[in-house]
């Protein structure tokens, strides 16, 4: 009998839906908060270094900027850069900024083909990414759950 | 504070006391729940024998820690219970103190066979020597390690920081 | 008798780096000595270096399936010995954190298995999918789908995001209703049955000698959670109970696992629906007072404990880290002798050793 009651487990599969995402031409939709790369805001940040003090990875180091624009409330110009490869994103520079001028994205393909781009100016930083369609996941009750276009 | 403390640490803190006496000192409740005493290297069986008794059957971990300024090791066996309803929320922190430059203290694995694997990682990273272990061979670190005992605080490596 | 001297290991499908030498006589195996320490990092010795907060991250990473666990169980002791008390919406935040996890990881330990070890790919398939959905609400509640980093002395980081409570009761109807499907599948097919029933069997003396922890504990027959022994959180206000088996087998070790998590989607439900409303998080400084404390807490494989002393600076003086595959570790070679060479996968994947936790 138990094993009857297995069969027809199975074959309600037939009527059931895919949950396979086809990435990379399909991608998930990201929640807010999600921790991608960092979002440097040039006005607000001081140069005080206290995201470079709780790194865990010693990933920051402060640099001097080089440009004509003028910062008041960062008069020695310096701000953070990153170098990703010893990043583990825990974000703890972004919460720990007394200023808010770090700030959380969506941005997580950060693979390169040379070395030296895997280190992030901050201008690099300051720069907004772009957004893409994403899918998300939807419940169909008994008939089990699959992704959709969050546009739908 | 102590009139918030439980009765169960209070009984077991005089059971001991009068059991074996002199053979601990600075029997201890610290917090709800937390207990510790102090044993010396002589008498440590006959008083993990006696706890054993109480019902203290669970070893939680044995952890080594090095005091370099005041010159000694010591060596914590965190006990518990499996069996005893009373007893289960209860961690007894048995403390043995032992000289720095010649550390060596009498096995447990007799009276609570999980110690085992806890004795062998202290005697590999503080070079404690369990006398009468039945195999005290290196655990975690590679066969070829020659260097010092690494937990122990006088080999510092200031690049990890 | 003539025997024979074989590797298992280092590098085996479906567990992390660790090797058993089995020496056999035929089929049988006469003695087993498992070989740690292959992904050994010395977390303890890196934590004495390094402040509280940026040690979170690194003692976290042992168990990447479980990390909330580890990272509640370093915390518990620098609140200790602080005086910081949680607010109560922060400990049912991290209440229904840990649970998510504990869902996720025993999903993982079951899929491997019944799925990698067994050969039923199917229960790979369903583990891992299912995993995905929460792992999707871990993602949407602190950012992050593994190692989330999530508990600070004094709190959480984040609040629930809106939209979450519902998220969340959609995905645990959907997991009871497959969990009805698990059952019907695998827990009455006789295939699996006849390759756990009777394999590996530890009586209830023998459990309580050798000191294993966690599901293998309890299906042994000992009843001994952390969770209901020495309540901390939000579970002294929740009512589940503890699963528990007589006899001893891989298979009861399964299914303690798959019991279990039934009983935390109705821990989920009750804290989401109780949560009261208020601060989630209460100010700590970075420094550690003079003393000791020790924790423990109950993770997916059995007890963890941080046994941390200060001495009044921001970094530890000594950071001691015990996990529950470590204890479990004694009982692999007592377990393995006198069974065959083709059940040596399903006793290792009872037992759901994880080694990177063993080694730290």
């Amino acid at each position: 009998m138990s094993a009857i009651e297995a069969y027809l487990e199975g074959v309600k599969h037939l009527f059931k839906k895919t949950f396979t995402l086809k990435h990379p031409y399909q991608k998930r939709e990201l929640p807010d908060g999600y921790r991608g790369r960092h979002l440097l805001y040039m006005d607000r940040c001081t140069g005080c270094g206290i995201c470079a003090w709780i790194c865990p990875e010693k990933t920051i180091t402060m640099v001097p900027v080089s440009d004509e624009r003028a910062y008041p409330q960062n008069p020695e110009k310096r701000f953070p850069q990153y170098w990703y490869v010893r990043c583990c994103f825990c974000h703890f520079c972004t919460d720990y900024c007394p200023t808010a001028a770090l700030d959380y994205t969506k941005d997580y393909d950060l693979a390169e083909y040379e070395k030296e781009l895997i280190v992030w100016s901050p201008e690099r930083l300051s720069k907004v990414p772009e957004g893409y369609e994403g899918y998300r996941t939807k419940f169909h009750g008994w008939a089990g759950v699959n992704h959709e276009p969050s546009t739908k | 504070m102590t009139a918030t403390l439980s009765t169960q640490e209070q009984r077991i803190a005089t059971a001991v006391k009068e059991q074996l006496g002199s053979a601990v000192e600075d029997v201890r409740v610290d917090r709800k729940g937390r207990m510790s005493l102090v044993a010396r290297k002589e008498t440590i069986t006959e008083v993990a024998a006696c706890l054993q008794r109480l019902g203290f059957d669970h070893s939680i971990a044995v952890s080594g820690v090095d005091y370099l300024t005041e010159k000694r090791i010591e060596v914590v066996y965190f006990l518990s219970s499996y069996s005893r309803d009373d007893l289960k929320h209860l961690v007894l922190s048995l403390k043995a103190q032992l000289d720095r430059e010649n550390p060596s203290l009498p096995t447990l694995t007799p009276i609570w066979e999980s110690a085992n694997l806890f004795e062998r990682e202290a005697h590999e990273m503080f070079g404690v020597n369990f006398e009468g272990h039945p195999n005290l061979q290196k655990l975690l670190l590679q066969d070829n390690w020659d260097g010092p005992p690494p937990m122990r605080k006088d080999l510092t490596f200031p690049e990890l920081a | 008798m003539s025997t024979l001297d074989l590797n298992v290991g280092p590098q085996h499908p479906g567990s992390g780096h660790m090797r058993i030498i089995v020496r056999t006589d035929g089929d049988l195996i006469v003695e087993a000595t498992p070989d740690v320490g292959y992904v050994h990092r010395g977390c303890e010795k890196i934590a004495e270096s390094r402040n509280i907060i940026k040690n979170i991250p690194m003692l976290e990473r042992p168990n990447i399936a479980d990390s909330s666990h580890l990272n509640w169980s370093y915390i518990q002791p620098i609140e200790e010995l602080q005086g910081v008390e949680v607010p109560e919406r922060g400990r049912y935040i991290r209440t229904i954190l840990c649970e998510i996890n504990r869902i996720a990881s025993h999903l993982y330990g079951m899929a491997i298995m019944a799925g990698i070890f067994s050969g039923h790919t199917t229960m790979y398939m369903y583990g891992f999918g299912d995993r995905e959905l929460l792992l999707d609400l871990a993602e949407m509640l602190t950012g992050a789908r593994m190692t989330f980093s999530f508990f600070v002395p004094g709190g959480v980081r984040r609040d629930l995001p809106k939209g979450f409570k519902e998220k969340l009761l959609e995905t645990l109807d959907y997991l009871q209703r497959r969990l009805v499907a698990i059952d019907r599948i695998f827990v009455n097919n006789p295939v699996f049955v006849e390759r756990g029933r009777g394999v590996g069997i530890l009586r209830k003396e023998d459990a309580i000698k050798l000191g294993v922890v966690g599901p293998v504990l309890r299906a042994s027959g000992v009843r001994c959670d952390v969770r209901k022994d020495a309540p901390y959180g939000a579970y002294d206000k929740v009512d589940f109970e503890i699963p528990t088996f007589k006899e001893g087998d891989s298979l009861s070790r399964w299914l303690v696992r798959f019991e279990e998590i039934k009983q935390s989607v109705s821990i989920l439900r009750q804290a989401i629906r109780d949560i009261p409303k208020g601060p989630i998080a209460r100010k700590s400084p970075i420094v550690i007072p003079r003393g000791e404390a020790i924790s423990r807490i109950e993770s997916s494989r059995g007890e963890i404990n941080h046994y941390i002393v200060g001495n009044g600076s921001d970094k530890p003086y000594r950071v001691k880290m015990n996990t529950g595959s470590f204890k479990n570790l004694l009982a692999l070679p007592f377990l393995l002798r006198g069974v065959r060479i083709g059940d040596l996968p399903i006793v290792y994947g009872g037992l759901d050793y994880w080694p990177v936790e063993a080694d730290r």
